[in-house]
């Protein structure tokens, strides 16, 4: 017999498939975009990063070499590589500002107490989240790309492809500190969340220095750990292959290392690597929210 | 019938030093369905771990409990709770609209009765003129309110307050306590965790005290209130021979001066005592019964003292 008698069974609603499963994750998504839009982190950054282009792209439409201008393709690559250079720099500290609090310090805040006793799953809640964050970087992003090409344009009076072709693969790169950041989040207030994403962004970058000090000395250990520090952080692949894409390597052949030391050449499996780098950190989100105990 | 049971519910938390809390031990707990019902603690006692338990935020150590008869932690029986937190802050750059849209589309409400079932809950909470206002301009008041008519928008069979009221100011507590009457009256059960006991004894018509994580007692209000009544005896001539009549009646609780303090288990039992007393030739100056109120009785609970 069962242990629980007089119970009021009450028949629960027939939900339909798209009302369970992914309307919650849309709903969330949607306020996580209008959240994040209203912010002065996403604002500013934006701004900030417009501005910084639009200056980088005059700066060297005016740099001169001996007294002449520099050419107008020199010109047009310097401003893309080194717009794309900032565009992952920008991406992955506005990707770590929006996301860093988005669910301890929230369930801390209160914000999120009363939608996770809704009809929802914990995995929904981060799956929306990360479809609200990526939506927004992602425009941003591409606001970025817009000022680069304008820069570009301006030089050569045509498309550079290559700022679209290297944007494109560009987009996974806030995608990788936004999941980092939302998996530490999960457990950690955001100070500490910000905070090791800076470590691991400094790891990522530490994998091309690492390299090159290891050529120059021939220092065997430290290409190992520069490998190892590849996989924790793949921001490099990610940043060989914009280099490639950017199609800026002819005419600024040196940008990417010192004399002598040739940037490896990415693979597919680097861009595979990442994806699954993205798709772990996520799942691993999933995974470690739905355990959580709420204590409130 | 049950909208709440709990069958040895328990939840210990151990910290990663290896410190054990045992926050809610063993309760077993009945909610009946259609009423106001009262969860009452001190702090600390581990009544929101309990609640945290039931809204699947906490997985229980031991034991097991039911919800509208479906298993806790089962996300969709919480489309027929509502819930209002006692923490809590909302996204205030939304209006209050925009606020209940959004929770209406998490519970599942379909779009075609949303904007009404909006309406309905705002006309409930005396909130309809203000649908348009962004909810940083509410007072902690309106914020109650508000948050009470998100935890309606299901038409839910069971509305889950933490402490309701515990923010606000005598006038707020009054609309807040006339709008749970008012889901009594449309039939939804009220389980209300709180420990203004005032405000219990005014809406509730069961309760549940626990103290430790334990329950404690469990029942009517009314039942509750009942427990044994005292009585405040003074006397013109006093002598022990009148303590010996009272004895009879119920426990002599203390004797002072002219007076005496007696514990009597039945009102009913107060005429015969006076007419004993008098037939004794006892000259009384006053009978003065003292009902233990709600908190009286809460106190006697808590420090485990015989009511």
């Amino acid at each position: 017999m069962s242990k629980f008698e007089n119970v009021n069974i009450v028949l629960l609603p027939k939900v339909s498939f798209w009302k369970r499963w992914i309307l919650p994750i849309f709903v969330i998504a949607q306020l996580t975009i209008k959240e994040a839009t209203r912010r002065w982190a996403f604002i500013g950054g934006l701004i900030l990063g417009v501005g910084m282009m639009m200056l980088l792209a005059y700066v060297f439409a005016n740099v001169r070499r001996q007294g002449e201008f520099l050419p107008a393709e020199i010109q047009a690559s310097l401003i893309v590589h080194f717009g794309l250079v900032m565009t992952r720099f920008f991406s992955a500290v506005m990707a770590t500002v929006l996301a860093c609090g988005a669910i301890a310090t929230e369930l801390e805040r209160g914000t999120l107490t009363l939608v996770v006793t809704k009809p929802i799953r914990r995995w929904q809640i981060v799956m929306g989240k990360w479809l609200g964050f990526a939506f927004v970087l992602t425009i941003n992003q591409l606001i970025w790309l817009v000022v680069i090409e304008w820069g570009a344009w301006n030089r050569l009076g045509q498309w550079h492809w290559g700022v679209w072709k290297a944007g494109a693969i560009g987009l996974l790169y806030p995608l990788i500190f936004l999941s980092l950041n939302l998996f530490l989040s999960v457990h950690l207030p955001w100070i500490f969340v910000a905070l090791i994403s800076f470590v691991f962004a400094g790891i990522g970058w530490s994998e091309t220095a690492m390299r090159n000090i290891g050529i120059l000395a021939n220092l065997p250990r430290l290409l190992t750990l520069s490998q190892i520090a590849g996989y924790l952080m793949p921001t490099g692949k990610l940043a060989r292959w914009m280099v490639v894409e950017s199609e800026v390597l002819d005419i600024v052949p040196r940008l990417s290392g010192p004399p002598g030391i040739e940037m490896p050449t990415p693979t597919v499996g680097d861009l595979i690597y990442v994806v699954a780098y993205i798709f772990v950190l996520l799942l691993m989100a999933f995974w470690l929210f739905g355990r959580k105990e709420i204590a409130n | 019938m049950w909208v709440i049971e709990t069958h040895d519910l328990t939840k210990v938390f151990r910290s990663a030093w290896g410190k054990v809390v045992v926050a809610v031990d063993g309760i077993n707990l009945r909610v009946p369905s259609g009423c106001v019902f009262g969860f009452l603690g001190p702090n600390g006692a581990g009544k929101t771990t309990t609640l945290n338990l039931l809204l699947g935020n906490l997985r229980p150590t031991k034991g097991t409990a039911l919800l509208l008869g479906h298993p806790i932690g089962d996300p969709e029986v919480r489309r027929l709770v509502g819930y209002l937190p006692e923490k809590f802050q909302f996204h205030d750059f939304l209006t209050s609209e925009e606020f209940l849209d959004f929770h209406a589309q998490l519970l599942g409400v379909p779009k075609r009765i949303r904007k009404k079932r909006i309406d309905e809950v705002l006309d409930f909470v005396g909130l309809k003129e203000r649908r348009k206002s962004k909810l940083r301009e509410f007072s902690k008041g309106m914020l109650q309110r508000i948050g009470i008519a998100q935890a309606l928008l299901n038409e839910p069979r069971l509305v889950i307050l933490d402490e309701p009221t515990s923010a606000l100011d005598p006038l707020g507590r009054r609309e807040v306590r006339d709008l749970i009457v008012r889901l009594k009256a449309e039939g939804i059960t009220v389980f209300l965790n709180s420990h203004l006991l005032s405000e219990v004894e005014m809406t509730c018509d069961a309760v549940a005290i626990i103290n430790k994580g334990r329950l404690v007692f469990q029942g009517q209000l009314k039942e509750l209130l009942q427990m044994p009544t005292q009585l405040d005896i003074r006397f013109q001539n006093p002598s022990s021979k009148w303590q010996q009549v009272v004895a009879s009646f119920g426990e002599i609780i203390s004797v002072k001066g002219d007076g005496l303090s007696v514990r009597v288990q039945d009102e009913k039992l107060i005429p015969d005592l006076i007419e004993s007393l008098v037939k004794s030739g006892a000259r009384l100056l006053s009978v003065v019964p003292k009902r233990l109120s709600l908190e009286d009785l809460f106190v006697k609970v808590v420090t485990d003292e015989q009511i």
